[in-house]
């Protein structure tokens, strides 16, 4: 469904990918393992439309992303949970629900499933987003992607700075979420909690994809338990 | 030595110039409104281009400076030169207190407030009309009179303002060159880091205020002296956009675009004689051109294009290119 | 004496309210600071003035300006200031001013320089209000500016396209995330900006003469309402505008009439300087 070739990006001078290629399934879930500045981060941008990449191809469904605007890539199909979430904080949490759902109709009809993955959301609709605590920010990050019912959901370190019980929280939605049919393609430092969702993954280090496979492979894998010494 | 023989062999020609056109009185009173606006246009070049402050109240120092002087030989007696220094005083003053609200504001707020300052001291000259005339201006102005000479034809005059222009150029690159040029330049830039380095940026802003100032006040002394009437309507916001045009055209900083500018916006409307609002669109529009196209102005493209043809390494390379000697691999 | 003084300076200050409205919405959504905006304003006043000469009935010239001015402002963000979408605040800033020159030139070449009398809306001898006479353009001006706000703040809270400006003013990458088209946004928040400023030029022109110089004094009065209101509230706007409407009637009428623009200036200048968040607005912090 996703398949990215050979993306090279730079920043002005400065090269942050060297040609990563990655793939996702329909229905799969993907994560996207590395350290700090690796080139997780970039290679989402990239594929959302945020950054244009010196070369290499983004294939949705056979069609080349690269070039578009971030607009069409949403309508596409693509949604994007940012790192920093990238809630608009002067409008209520109900307000940026719907934004989430700018390109449908009427998305009350999806209200119930999402309340029921974030139940705390219900509780606090009339408040301004700036006004919620880290782990409710990104549930309702996650929350206004998902009311766009994307195709595939790009999440950019959904377990920065929250704690174990938030951190536990947001995985047990992706999971329901990924159960619901949405594919993830989903960025993380912490490699333990990704790759009990995801079944693929890959893992970037410097701006090259170092290893790639398989989450079974790839959890004994001598690499991995290098890079991330158990964590 | 070389950068030294274009500006000398400008400068001999300036001083050839009125044997050149025949003494012509109209075409040597052109040239003097050309000098006049030239000062005012490096006075607001030192302040945006130098210093990165805007500035929209220009006109007002200028209109500053032209009614102290007049009022002050006319009503007062003093002669040219005392009243000449009286009027830079007053600018300066007045540029320090305008200086002072600009210390805490930017970009636009400050452009904001110098317009209302342009436009009220307008309102005031108008207003306290039994000492300046009020919107009927002043007549007969008196010719400069400078110990026992006095300046009272076109080509003297002519000479009179070449006189301040040179004074007034050599400051400007003076200052440009000197460490306050760097300081402002670097206000310019970026004021916040400007501040972590230790340049005290309010004394910096100050100066380039007053110095501003001063150029406009004594803009508009020798205005007042050429053209010998003087009406508030002179020096409106009109004026102030007029200055900020010429160097944005002829090139932010660059002494020689406060010249280019001045010379290109002075003699336009003489050419364009029926139809004046063409002028303002002129102006307008290049302006966006400029800023689009070559944010340094004229000057400013014409030195990166000497560099690009001078350079023997871009000539070699593109030979090289065009006979095909590269291959794509 | 005070009623009619207090109505005159409402009025007064509803056109400077309208003119700051659209000033702050542009800059809250779009970034820059429009020194053209009383211009644009003007270009679109003189343009009606000619379709009444012409026999148009005075309410469709009126129409007529408005969605002229839409189509100038959608028109200048997409041909002139699109391509400057990477340059420097500053840049904007003076392209601005140069778009202000050039349409002011505009004005006087198509329409010439002599002064127009615009003939009032509501034409007719002043209405009596508790014994007090009351101009009816200024009721006139009170009525349109109480319905303009509340067209506007209905569109900004309670249409889909007004909540998505509102997001982009946030944050306008994620607005793009979600599939926003942000420039129709911006297209139309200039359209809305220019139709505001047009709104308080022609209801104002009756009231002074129409001359190329009309808006420049009203630009500024535009900038102080929105200063003394708080440049990031649009309820400040409106709030800024009629404040300095009132107290410029007051000054006139205790003190005197010539100093009016200086008490705009003097304003400003204190706002900035003791409260540069104004009355309504909030603290903004600086990032290097």
């Amino acid at each position: 469904m996703l398949e990215v070739r050979d993306l090279v990006v730079w920043y002005g001078p400065v090269p942050a990918l060297h040609g990563v290629s990655l793939s996702v399934e329909e229905g799969g879930s993907v994560a996207l393992l590395g350290a700090n500045g690796a080139g997780k981060t970039t290679t989402l941008r990239t594929i959302s439309g945020l950054i244009r990449p010196r070369s290499g191809m983004i294939l949705w469904q056979g069609k080349n992303l690269v070039g578009l605007p971030p607009e069409a890539i949403a309508r596409k199909g693509i949604g994007h949970v940012p790192e920093g979430r990238g809630l608009f904080p002067e409008l209520t949490v109900w307000e940026n629900l719907k934004m989430g759902a700018y390109l449908r109709r009427d998305f009350r009809a999806d209200l119930p499933w999402i309340f029921e993955i974030f139940p705390v959301l219900k509780e606090r609709l009339r408040q301004m987003a700036r006004t919620l605590s880290g782990g409710e920010a990104q549930m309702l990050a996650i929350a206004r992607a998902l009311v766009g019912r994307p195709k595939l959901l790009l999440l950019d370190e959904p377990s920065l700075g929250l704690d174990p019980i938030h951190t536990a929280r947001v995985f047990l939605a992706l999971k329901e979420i990924k159960e619901a049919g949405v594919s993830l393609l989903l960025a993380e430092q912490n490699a333990y909690k990704a790759l009990e969702v995801c079944t693929h993954a890959y893992v970037l280090e410097l701006g090259f994809v170092q290893i790639w496979g398989p989450t079974q492979e790839l959890r004994s894998a001598e690499a991995v338990r290098r890079i991330y010494l158990g964590g | 030595m070389k950068a030294r023989i274009l500006p000398l062999t400008l400068l001999v020609l300036a001083l050839l110039l009125p044997w050149a056109t025949g003494f012509s009185g109209y075409i040597l009173y052109l040239l003097g409104q050309v000098g006049v606006n030239a000062l005012a246009a490096l006075g607001l070049n030192l302040l945006m281009g130098l210093a990165g402050q805007i500035s929209l109240g220009h006109a007002g120092f200028v209109a500053i400076g032209a009614y102290v002087s007049v009022l002050l030989e006319m009503r007062v007696g003093l002669s040219f030169l005392p009243s000449l220094l009286a009027a830079l005083i007053a600018c300066a003053l007045l540029g320090a207190v305008i200086g002072l609200p600009a210390l805490r504001l930017s970009g636009f707020y400050l452009a904001v407030v110098t317009m209302a300052f342009g436009l009220v001291t307008t309102q005031v000259i108008t207003n306290l009309d039994s000492l300046t005339g009020g919107p009927h201006g002043i007549r007969n102005i008196p010719w400069p009179k400078i110990a026992s000479l006095t300046v009272e034809s076109d080509l003297a005059m002519y000479f009179l303002i070449l006189a301040f222009l040179l004074l007034g150029l050599w400051f400007y690159q003076n200052i440009r060159r000197s460490r306050t040029g760097r300081a402002l330049q670097a206000l310019r830039d970026n004021e916040l880091s400007s501040q972590a380095f230790g340049i005290h940026v309010a004394r910096y802003k100050l100066i380039a205020f007053v110095c501003s100032a001063v150029y406009a006040g004594l803009s508009g002394v020798l205005y007042a002296h050429q053209v010998r009437y003087i009406n508030p309507n002179d020096f409106s916001i009109f004026l102030s956009l007029s200055y900020m045009a010429m160097i944005v055209i002829g090139g932010l900083g660059f002494a020689s675009g406060a010249l280019m500018g001045s010379l290109v916006f002075t003699l336009l409307p003489y050419f364009l004689t029926r139809m004046a609002w063409l002028t303002w669109v002129i102006q307008g529009f290049a302006i966006l051109f400029i800023l689009r196209l070559a944010p340094f102005g004229l000057v400013g493209a014409w030195n990166t294009l000497k560099l690009k043809m001078l350079r023997p390494s871009s000539l070699l390379t593109r030979l090289i290119s065009k006979v095909g000697f590269t291959r794509k691999s | 004496m005070l009623l009619p003084l207090l109505i005159g300076g409402l009025a007064n200050g509803g056109v400077y309210g309208l003119v700051a409205l659209g000033l702050v919405w542009l800059h809250r959504s779009y970034g820059v600071m429009n020194f053209a905006h009383g211009e644009m304003a003007l270009f679109v006043t003189f343009l009606s003035f000619f379709l009444v000469q012409l026999g148009w009935p005075l309410s469709g010239a009126f129409l007529a300006a408005l969605l002229a001015a839409a189509l100038l402002g959608w028109l200048v963000e997409r041909l002139l200031l699109r391509p400057f979408a990477g340059s420097s605040p500053l840049s904007l800033v003076i392209a601005t001013m140069g778009l202000l020159m050039a349409l002011n030139g505009l004005s006087s070449g198509i329409w010439g320089t002599l002064p127009q009398r615009f003939p009032p809306a509501l034409a007719g001898p002043p209405v009596r209000l508790a014994s007090w006479p009351v101009q009816r353009q200024d009721l006139l001006i009170l009525g349109v500016l109480v319905f303009s706000a509340l067209v506007l703040f209905g569109f900004l809270f309670f249409t889909k396209f007004g909540l998505a400006s509102r997001a982009a003013v946030q944050n306008p990458w994620m607005a793009r995330l979600l599939g926003v088209s942000i420039n129709k946004v911006y297209g139309a928040s200039w359209a809305l900006s220019a139709a505001l400023a047009a709104l308080a030029s022609i209801l104002f022109a009756p009231k002074t003469v129409l001359t190329t110089s009309m808006m420049m004094s009203v630009l500024i009065k535009g900038f102080t309402a929105g200063v003394l209101g708080g440049f990031n509230s649009l309820p400040g706007a409106i709030l800024g505008g009629v404040c300095l409407g009132v107290m410029e009637n007051l000054m006139a009428f205790y003190v005197s009439t010539q100093w009016k623009d200086s008490l705009a200036l003097a304003l400003i200048v204190l706002v900035l300087l003791v409260r540069p968040e104004g009355l309504l607005g909030k603290k903004e912090t600086q990032r290097v």
